[in-house]
């Protein structure tokens, strides 16, 4: 019997071309009942590894490759305690891969088998390490006469391994590609020991035994090793910070404290249903021991005001009075199940959404609070996917980048297909692509890379904790930004069983926080973020309904605010399932909700369905596909749980097919109709991708409905904080834009009484210095730190005051800052004295401008807009076209006059995005504006081949279309579409147009 | 417009499009003008002049395919498609499906701009080519030749015309400066700007007509203080204090051009010794060893060419070209002559400068800055490695260069057909359009211009 205690996988740095699946087979395949994964340095992806040793029923070993500059080792974890000293051996090489192994050993040997065939390292460690852990490895390469010495020698045995990198010889080739594109080499460039050579695939126990037909003892002995090793794996035991029986019943105690205060904060009076929600909820928080878990994201929630949490934790009570969530669970009716269940194994989470800003802080007191020793970052683990893999190997073979192009263009980003060369062979993308050996090799080569583990990076927010030593239960190392990150990705990391805290950035939580504190500062009205009660204010559901909620947290998309007019009721239950409803493979089923909100007649697809009737009798959340699994399929709780996860997960898309016929199957053996099934299984897909349950929807409804109250109430102070954020779906000249619809006013920056960032007052966005090009952060500082010691009086007072690099100077100029400082001065005067004072050398004094009275022409002056703010302030840049149509075009506004008809409209382009169609031919939606109103276009597949490039690099449009009207809304099938600069220069022979940008200028308006 | 006219009215060359700034006809040559002869739209001039189709349609020729290349020169046609110099060519390929993008051909244009100079020297003493289609020519002396300048210009314009069919426009005055801001702004075929009329001039034109003008720091404070015309910076820059302080040490010299004072000389190209060694690869390729091998084989022969001329060049350069046109360039220099001095010194170049793992498609090494190879020993040099050579040079002038070669020339592909060096001067159309691309006339004792 022969088992593999040396193998890689694609998780090892692109060494490995086998995945781990592909070994397991291969393992069975060969009657092997035990197989070791030994990644380089690491156990990136040992936790899926033993998931599917799991289904393979093979009996997985933990271990890793140790390759540093002077060792070359292989550990086996032979217990529980071998598996934490293997982390934290891992994790020291990590830290320096110059570190010498054997002071690690000595410290962390316990629990940990030993292979090694380097003769140096054997001598030293012998001294230390007893003979029933240490073994000398007979590898490919290595003689079996001088392991028989060696072993002579030292008094220890030997142990056959394959030190196994891909299945068979001959995909020797593609490891060499692997290791010359983590080298940055060509082929011929690669060195001997760059590389494997071909002896090191992986074989059967016969193999071996052709391989060392003389140390049969040693191939037995990998066997006997094996069987040794550690191989019950589970990981349901979660690992809770503070776990002892003292600091749980604290914690409990404490939680019941905290949640009943904050019970009479939220709801003044704590009613009997408040009470008993709250009973329930702790009485299950406590039998499962997660109160530690709340009370870690209580403490970090209250570092800061303005939170979001967001996942299912939203329907708990027990976190709306912990100020974790903000909607209130008994009110909205939100079933708490489907975030703690009695029956639910694994690890519940709380995500909670930060401002963007603050989210480093808050990391940094995670960081500060448990310990490097208890805290890491949950990782990213990057493999290559189709079109990194062809750049790659493409590179290795000396292609050029517009050879790899040729290829990578035509693939989509989002493209994850294997079988890349047959799709390349048939599909029409690729027709006039010239396959020629070089190619078709690259292509093969390219397709065995596809999904080999490239490099590691940090994940946006998650946040593991843990209550003694981080380094027992995962390797960790440091990202390249300095940040201590685990091996695993966030998927690895909840099924470890290891406690993952979601710190996530949201812009909108800064917007509504800067909005209250401009509403405290100009108007003294001082608003609480917790106490502010958007949902029944008559303004704010106007706005809604009206759809113009740009700038508006998750419902501001083209999408959305079409959809929000054209349903009509924006009460708190439907904006929910707006929320929920919005995502890709949906739009079937939003057309069908709008006509049964229109009133069309509907009834449940099964009178068993009563689970979807609070939506239209459509599956709208993530909870309805469980529960919809569970009541017609017949599923436990586990399942439907996880059928929701493998419909959600692209990892498990594989598994799709699997659940689709236990679904059909249990649907069936239920007395359900095929065609019910069916249907059932077509809406539970439309949840691939992305999709939300509905605590988290209502979380984020609730933070919709907040920014909508501020924007209908205190539409320049949001409007100012939702550009200064920068974190809309629209560019600033949009938001500006609409400000302007709001009868807000623009001001440009003034010296005295700009900010860094936007303020808005009242009916007035003053810009802020950041909306200024090429002005330094620093000499913004320097300016609002001299204004603290008062207004400067005049351009004087300001050059003597403040000592900023001519640059600068220039910019703060040329956007008008001190137009209003110097009125008496035209521009070009204000410019001499600002270029002769900052270009003195020595004592600088002001200099008698010279006499240039002229002030700057229209055209200078929008010249001069755009060269600092990227867009036009002083006018609508339609503004100089519209006296050469002369009446020709009709207005935004005036759309529902012609409805049915074919209309000209003049349109600055906002914002787009590419559909696709049944037939997947690309079409187009675009929004524009002109100076009346913004308005949406639709641009079908004909028209979008025919014009869609325009939008590449035009901004400013003539359109032609069709005004067509549903449910009130109104938007125009775009029949032609061109340039407004060219037209306007074929209308005007002679004339150009009278501000043409520069193409770098032209595109102001942010791309999605 | 102006080619247009040209090509029309060149027969005739009716006095209305020969037009001076204050009394054409009269000027002398005695007074030392300077022409500035102008093929505008060099380029596209030269392209549609071989193919006679191009002539209505809308051109461009771009400097590279590749996605940083941009449009070098554009067509009126093309123009009113809305492409510009300089548009990136990715984008002007989307901009307009029917505009031909030409590539960049500097071994054509290379020809015909040497064969308009050999026509220009048969007219002046003096003629200085500069950028592709552009010339000055110092007429000093020649009034005993021609009648007066502009009748000058009119019979090299007409000769350019009768030889290349090419249109031309001539700019005339005292000095290079203005003579070239003249073919610049004036439309006209012939203009001459009378001595002591420059300021008055330049005084209207765009400050981006003055070359200081594209210094940064210039550029950025004529935009800033807007300075929108000459003339203003004429009454700038007469304020010594005021223009000291804004222009510093470019004041003196925004100061002459603006007042179109300029003291250069015209001058001829100057010519320069060179060895060059260079081929173009049967296939392109990555292979190290193959590359390695190319550069053993052009190092032995530049060793070889040096011996005889008892040589060694201070100045070693070599050029690695790729598939996509983009090349990189390491300089040198050999104190010996032997092969292991040469080879060792393009091995270690070519280590240096092959850091891409794009596909080579030739290797250039250049030799210049020549210095007599003294004969004095170095104290610990053993003299074997010269022996060597010297042997080898003996076989081979004897029973010919491929009687004996290194053994990895056969890792070359193709070593037979090898022996017929590929002149990168004749296959240049095989590499990539890149103006970058430097041809060279010869490719053992070459004469180029600097």
């Amino acid at each position: 019997m022969f088992a593999h205690l040396n193998v890689h996988s694609t998780y090892s740095k692109m060494c490995g071309t086998a995945t781990p699946q592909q070994l397991l087979t291969r393992a069975k395949a060969y009657h092997q009942t035990h197989l070791a994964l030994t990644e380089v340095n690491g156990l990136w992806g040992f936790i899926r590894f033993v998931q599917w040793a799991k289904e393979a029923q093979i009996a997985p070993i933990a271990g890793t490759n140790i390759l540093t500059a002077s060792a070359d080792l292989i550990l086996l974890v032979e217990n529980q305690t071998g598996y934490a000293n293997l982390c934290r051996i891992i994790s020291a090489v990590h830290d320096s891969e110059k570190q010498a192994i054997a002071p690690l050993l000595r410290q962390w040997s316990a629990g940990l088998f030993i292979l090694t065939p380097q003769e140096s390292l054997l001598r030293e460690l012998v001294a230390f390490i007893p003979n029933h852990q240490l073994f000398i490895e007979l590898r490919p390469g290595v003689s079996e006469r001088e392991a028989a010495r060696l072993a002579r020698e030292l008094h220890l045995e030997i142990v056959a391994t394959g030190d196994v990198y891909f299945l068979e010889p001959q995909d020797q080739k593609t490891h060499k590609i692997l290791r010359a594109i983590d080298n940055n080499q060509t082929l011929s460039q690669l060195g001997a020991a760059d590389y494997k050579d071909e002896r090191h695939y992986f074989r059967s126990e016969k193999a071996m035994i052709d391989l060392f037909p003389n140390s049969l003892t040693a191939i037995n002995n990998a066997q006997y090793l094996a069987e040794r090793c550690k191989t019950d794996w589970s990981f349901v035991n979660t690992i809770f910070p503070g776990q002892s029986l003292k600091e749980t019943h604290t914690a409990n105690k404490q939680l019941r404290e905290l949640v009943y205060r904050g019970a009479r904060q939220r709801y003044g009076e704590i009613t009997a249903a408040v009470q008993q929600r709250i009973e329930y909820e702790l009485a299950l928080i406590t039998q499962k021991g997660f109160a530690p878990y709340f009370l870690i994201v209580w403490d970090i929630v209250r570092q800061t005001k303005t939170t979001i949490g967001r996942g299912s934790g939203a329907a708990s009570i027990v976190s709306y009075c912990l100020f974790i969530t903000q909607v209130d669970p008994i009110k909205y009716n939100l079933c708490f199940e489907r975030f703690i269940h009695p029956e639910r194994v694994d690890m519940p989470d709380i995500d909670v959404d930060f401002a963007w800003d603050e989210r480093d802080g808050i990391l940094n007191y995670i960081f500060k609070k448990y310990g490097l020793e208890r805290t890491a970052m949950v990782s990213n683990q990057v493999m290559l996917q189709p079109r990194s893999a062809i750049r790659e190997v493409g590179k290795v073979y000396g292609l050029s980048n517009e050879e790899i192009k040729a290829i990578t263009k035509r693939i989509s980003y989002f493209y994850r297909k294997a079988e890349l060369l047959e799709w390349i062979k048939t599909d029409p993308r690729f027709c006039n692509l010239d396959l020629d050996d070089t190619l078709l090799e690259i292509i093969q080569q390219s397709e065995k890379i596809i999904g080999v583990f490239q490099v590691s990076s940090v994940h946006p927010g998650g946040v593991v904790i843990v209550h003694d030593e981080i380094h027992k239960y995962v390797p960790v190392l440091k990202a390249p930004k300095g940040v201590q990150i685990v091996e695993w990705e966030k998927d690895q990391v909840e099924d470890s069983g290891l406690l993952k805290i979601d710190i996530l950035g949201n812009r909108s939580l800064a917007v509504v926080r800067d909005t209250l504190k401009q509403i405290g500062l100009y108007r003294n009205e001082y608003m609480d973020y917790h106490q502010i009660q958007p949902v029944g204010d008559s303004a704010t559901e106007t706005l809604m309904k009206s759809g113009r909620t740009m700038g508006i947290f998750y419902i501001e998309s083209p999408a959305t605010r079409l959809l929000l007019k054209k349903a009509g009721r924006v009460d708190f239950e439907h904006v929910v399932i707006y929320s929920s409803i919005i995502r890709p493979a949906a739009n079937r089923f939003i057309n069908i909700m709008l006509e049964r909100i229109h009133g069309k007649p509907w009834q449940l697809l099964h009178p068993d369905l009563k689970c979807l009737a609070e939506s239209y009798g459509i599956m709208v959340y993530e909870e309805q596909v469980s529960m919809v699994a569970r009541e017609i399929a017949g599923f436990g709780y586990a399942d439907s749980d996880y059928v929701r996860k493998v419909i959600s997960r692209p990892a498990l898309a594989h598994l799709v097919p699997i659940w689709k016929k236990k679904f059909i199957t249990g649907a069936l053996s239920r007395g359900y109709s095929q065609k019910l099934a069916e249907t059932l299984w077509e809406m539970i897909e439309s949840f691939s991708g992305y999709s939300f349950c509905k605590p988290h929807s209502a979380s984020y409804a609730m933070l919709s409905f907040t920014c909508a109250y501020l924007k209908a109430h205190y539409p320049a102070e949001f409007l100012a904080a939702v550009i200064s954020n920068q974190g809309g779906y629209y560019s600033t000249y949009a938001y500006l834009s609409e400000a302007r619809r709001w009868g807000i006013k623009i001001l440009p920056p003034h010296i005295n009484r700009s900010w860094r960032e936007y303020r808005g007052h009242k009916d007035k966005i003053r810009l802020g210095f950041m909306a200024i090009r090429n002005l330094q952060d620093k000499a913004v500082e320097t300016i609002l730190n001299e204004r603290k010691a008062g207004d400067f009086k005049n351009l004087d007072d300001f050059l003597l005051r403040v000592d900023l690099e001519l640059a600068d100077a220039m910019a703060l100029t040329n956007a008008g800052c001190f137009a209003e400082l110097e009125p008496q001065l035209t521009h070009k005067e204000i410019a001499f004295k600002i270029a002769s004072f900052y270009l003195q050398k020595g004592d600088r004094q002001p200099l008698t401008p010279r006499n240039d009275r002229q002030p700057l022409s229209r055209v200078e002056k929008l010249t001069l807009e755009i060269e600092s703010f990227g867009f036009p302030l002083s006018e609508h840049p339609l503004e100089h076209y519209l006296p050469v149509f002369d009446g020709k075009i009709k207005k935004a506004r005036d759309l529902g006059q012609y409805v049915g008809q074919t209309i000209n409209l003049l349109g600055v382009y906002i914002t787009r995005k590419v559909a696709m169609t049944k037939q997947q031919d690309p079409m187009e939606f675009v929004t524009f504006e002109d100076e009346t109103d913004i308005f949406e276009c639709v641009m079908f597949p004909e028209v979008y081949k025919e014009f869609g490039d325009l939008l590449n690099w035009e901004t400013l449009f003539v359109i032609r279309g069709k005004v067509e009207e549903v449910y009130g809304t109104y938007t125009v099938t775009v029949e032609k579409l061109a340039s407004l600069q060219r037209t306007v220069e074929k209308m005007t022979p002679g004339k150009r147009a009278p501000v043409r940008p520069t193409f770098a200028e032209v595109h102001f308006a942010k791309e999605y | 417009m102006t080619t247009y006219l040209i090509n029309k009215n060149l027969s005739s060359c009716s006095s209305a499009i020969i037009r001076g700034s204050n009394t054409p006809f009269s000027s002398q040559l005695n007074d030392g003008p300077v022409l500035h002869i102008r093929l505008s739209d060099f380029e596209l001039q030269v392209e549609r002049l071989l193919n006679s189709s191009l002539r209505t349609r809308a051109i461009a020729v771009i400097s590279s395919h590749h996605q940083n290349g941009t449009l070098v020169s554009v067509s009126r046609e093309a123009l009113e498609e809305g492409l510009y110099p300089g548009l990136r060519v990715t984008i002007a390929r989307k901009m307009s499906h029917s505009v031909i993008l030409l590539p960049y051909n500097a071994t054509l244009y290379n020809k015909v701009h040497n064969y308009i100079y050999q026509t220009l020297t048969h007219y002046a003493p003096v003629v200085e080519p500069t950028v592709y289609g552009q010339y000055f020519a110092d007429m000093s002396g020649m009034n005993r030749i021609y009648r007066n300048s502009v009748q000058a210009g009119y019979l090299i314009a007409r000769d350019i015309h009768g030889k290349v069919n090419l249109a031309s426009q001539i700019g005339i005055s005292v000095n290079k400066l203005v003579s070239q801001i003249t073919t610049a702004v004036v439309p006209e075929m012939i203009h001459r700007v009378e001595p002591g009329g420059e300021a008055h001039f330049l005084a209207p034109l765009t400050p981006e007509v003055l070359p200081i003008a594209t210094e940064p720091m210039v550029n950025k404070l004529i935009r800033f203080l807007f300075l929108n015309e000459v003339k203003h910076i004429q009454e700038i820059t007469a304020v010594p204090s005021d223009g000291a302080i804004l222009f510093g040490k470019f004041h003196s010299q925004l100061y002459a051009e603006s007042h179109g004072i300029d003291n250069s000389k015209v001058q001829p190209p100057q010519q320069r010794d060179c060895l060059v060694e260079q081929t173009v690869l049967t296939a392109d390729t990555n292979d190290e060893e193959i590359l390695q091998a190319t550069v053993t084989n052009l190092a032995e022969r530049l060793a070889y060419q040096l011996r005889r001329r008892q040589q060694v060049a201070r100045l070693l350069t070599l050029e690695v070209h790729y598939t996509d046109g983009f090349k990189n360039v390491r300089r040198g220099s050999v104190t010996y002559h032997d092969d292991k001095t040469v080879i060792g010194e393009a091995l270690r170049l070519f280590n240096l400068a092959n850091y891409r793992r794009n596909r080579v498609r030739a290797i250039i090494i250049e030799a210049r800055n020549f210095r007599p190879c003294v004969g004095q020993l170095h104290l610990f040099r053993a003299p074997r490695d010269e022996r060597v050579s010297a042997a080898l040079d003996h076989i081979r002038q004897e029973y010919g260069w491929e009687s004996i070669q290194t053994g990895n020339s056969l890792l070359i592909p193709n070593t037979q057909d090898r022996a017929a060096r590929v002149l990168l001067k004749n296959s240049a159309p095989l590499l990539p359009c890149s103006p970058a691309f430097k041809p060279v006339s010869s490719s053992l004792s070459a004469v180029s211009y600097c």
